[in-house]
């Protein structure tokens, strides 16, 4: 084997060279090295392609939504800072019993029975350090129609987005209502038509629904050996490793539909009567499989309480009979309210006729309640149809008046000497050409909200042509770029 | 050892103002250090806060032994480092394309430029996944974070020596992987070039 190829190169001599630390002679030595020795210059142009691409990545840095991360971070800290101040009381008490035993042993102790010192050390710090299994809260995150939650406490009180509910309460819908409840981290259940639940057990590791009556659709992440989730019904009970799937009671008998994973139908004997594999039915009845016939309702994981989505109020409307709204589907028959995140969302109306329809809405932090000159747009005939605003007519009058927004950005720089970047900016007009609505499209965290405003302001004077009909939305990305003073 | 900022002291006392300010002042950190660990992932925004959920739970145990910069920097590195160890449990896209992280582009950057410093930090990190999860820990926390062996050593509790074994061994790998990449090749012309310039205007025979 030649020298070429066991020969290690020296790093320190490379990185010398790199940093223009070597002398003539050393610079001459190593070049003429360099000339002959292949496994060297392979690994001089390794250095230089790491220091040339180290510095383009701590020339970047990441672009987060820290405004969006601050709300759960907000609950996590009261979190921590609750078990911080429960485990600063229960330690000293426990420290102190631990202490107290101790000295009752030694005190009660056979004469020449030595005692283990440590055991008792041992046993006060595993009991300090073990955490009772935390409560999970549930929580509502889409609602269509009625429903309410009581408890042997808690007198029937209605339920809404949002609402945060609890072990040993009952939730109960009316006729044609649908709710979605977030349980725990991936997991989510939906209940349906005149469904109750009771939540049994709620807690970190184990959910126990009971099922009164209807149909309840789960969506189970993988669980781990420790982990239970089970739905009780009619006296069975379905346990589930990480699944979706369907558990229905009616006229006494009870209905299991699995469309991932498998499930596990016991009866009260816990005799095995049912191991499903989707795709798959069970039916008491006649203690039967069968196949999948129908898709199920994909319950919602999405709007967690510490992150806080704004909610999305859709009424009931005419001619519209399904929303599908962030991936999930709903009949719309009754008002729909569900959490979504904020930015631009795509609604789609499933008309009557089956035609679906979309647009596109912009969801504010405080929430969007759907009004009704939006639905009637959405599911106007085409006869209302608007007439085109051709692009160069649009960048025309962007152009016009690019002096108002060269203002705001001077007022802007005042308040943040580094601000540049691009703001595609989401313009709704009138079928008379009027400015109606002025958002920045996307992410917006970094305008200042004085720049923003100055922008919306100055925007919403413009004039383009008119368009007829119910007018359209458009973008019109600008950018603000700082001019070097020199 | 320092003594206990004052900040530090309330959060471990259980005070939630104290640790959202925590929060408020160390996400950049945070998110930065997530970053340069991880490179380009779709997970950034996850794995910063998983880091923080985890800061909060084990604050109480910083007994100020160490700065708590270098704390932070060892509960951070072993979140990105867990996240790393799934990421490859988990199924790859055959066309291992990924959704991009948003960066924070320069003013003179223009859409080109951005594109062209994405697919070289695509480049980068896809070398970095094939080192070991001890040199890649070290190799980040020196080359892109400019912090010291010694410094290093107290974040992964290894000896200096070892941090410098680490080090060596992990830029070793990279650098032949880096010059072996046929994508990169035309940049490595490119910088021999300059090197050669820069060599010839400094007068170098």
């Amino acid at each position: 084997m030649s020298e070429a190829h066991t020969h290690e190169p020296k790093l320190q001599a490379l990185h010398a060279l790199q940093a223009q630390r070597l002398s003539e002679a050393g610079l001459a030595r190593l070049r003429r090295h360099l000339a002959q020795c292949e496994p060297c210059s392979a690994a001089l142009r390794g250095l230089r392609l790491h220091a040339a691409l180290s510095a383009d990545l701590r020339a970047s840095t990441p672009e987060l939504a820290f405004g969006r991360m601050e709300l759960a971070m907000r609950q996590h800290a009261r979190q921590a800072a609750q078990r911080s101040r429960v485990l600063r009381f229960a330690v000293p008490v426990v420290g102190a019993l631990a202490v107290a035993a101790a000295l009752l042993l030694l005190v009660h102790r056979p004469v020449r029975t030595p005692q283990p010192q440590a055991t008792h050390t041992v046993v006060a710090s595993e009991v300090a350090t073990r955490e009772p299994v935390p409560l999970l809260h549930a929580v509502v995150t889409a609602l269509r129609g009625q429903a309410s939650v009581s408890s042997a406490q808690l007198a029937a009180q209605p339920l809404g987005v949002d609402r945060v509910v609890n072990e040993g309460e009952v939730l109960a819908l009316e006729a044609n209502a649908e709710l979605h409840l977030r349980l725990a981290e991936q997991t989510a259940i939906a209940l349906q038509d005149g469904a109750r639940v009771e939540l049994r057990a709620l807690r970190q590791g184990e959910i126990q629904l009971g099922l009164l009556s209807g149909s309840v659709t789960s969506q189970v992440h993988h669980l781990v050996a420790t982990e239970r989730y089970e739905v009780h019904a009619l006296g069975y009970t379905v346990a589930v490793r990480g699944t979706h799937f369907l558990v229905s009671v009616a006229n006494g008998q009870l209905r299991v539909v699995v469309e991932e994973g498998h499930v596990v139908v016991t009866d009260q004997n816990h005799q095995v009567v049912g191991d499903v594999v989707a795709p798959g039915v069970f039916e008491s009845g006649a203690s039967k499989l069968g196949a999948l016939a129908t898709k199920l309702v994909k319950p919602r994981v999405a709007g967690v309480p510490g992150t806080l989505w704004p909610a999305l109020v859709l009424p009931a409307w005419r001619n519209v009979a399904a929303w599908q709204v962030d991936g999930s589907t709903f009949a719309a028959s009754a008002q729909l309210a569900m959490r979504v995140p904020t930015g631009e969302l795509t609604l789609t109306a499933q008309l009557g006729d089956g035609q679906l329809r979309k647009t596109v809405v912009t969801i504010p932090p405080e929430g969007l309640r759907v009004e009704d000159d939006v639905l009637r747009r959405l599911t106007r005939v085409a006869d209302d149809e608007p007439r085109e605003l051709k692009p160069e007519a649009i960048m025309g009058v962007v152009q016009q008046g690019l002096p108002v927004l060269q203002r705001c950005y001077e007022l802007g720089l005042k308040q943040q000497p580094a601000l540049s970047g691009r703001l595609t900016l989401r313009i709704a007009v009138d079928g008379a050409g009027r400015v109606t609505r002025v958002a920045p499209r996307g992410d917006a965290g970094g305008v200042p909200e004085d720049l923003m405003s100055c922008i919306r302001a100055g925007v919403s004077r413009w004039r383009f042509p008119p368009t007829g009909g119910s007018g359209l939305t458009f973008d019109a990305p600008i950018r603000l770029e700082h001019q070097h003073q020199h | 050892m320092d003594a206990l900022d004052p900040l530090v002291r309330r959060a471990q006392a259980g005070d939630e103002r104290a640790l959202h300010e925590l929060f408020v002042r160390h996400q950049k950190d945070v998110a930065r250090i997530v970053f340069r660990a991880l490179g380009p992932d779709a997970d950034l925004e996850d794995v910063v806060q998983d880091a923080f959920i985890q800061i909060f739970r084990s604050i109480a145990r910083f007994r100020g032994t160490s700065k708590f910069s270098t704390w932070l920097y060892r509960v951070v590195t072993n979140v990105a480092r867990m996240h790393l160890r799934s990421r490859k449990a988990r199924p790859q896209m055959a066309s291992g394309v990924a959704p991009e992280q948003v960066l924070h582009a320069n003013p003179e950057d223009g859409p080109e430029r951005l594109a062209q410093r994405h697919a070289r930090m695509r480049a980068l990190y896809r070398h970095l996944d094939k080192l070991s999860d001890k040199k890649r820990t070290v190799l980040v926390l020196h080359d892109f974070e400019g912090l010291a062996p010694a410094e290093i050593a107290q974040v992964v509790e290894a000896p200096v020596l070892t941090v410098r074994t680490r080090l060596f061994y992990a830029r070793k790998e990279l650098y032949a992987a880096l010059a072996d990449d046929p994508e990169l090749s035309e940049i490595a012309a490119q910088l021999q070039k300059e090197a050669g310039d820069s060599e010839k205007s400094a007068g170098v025979p």
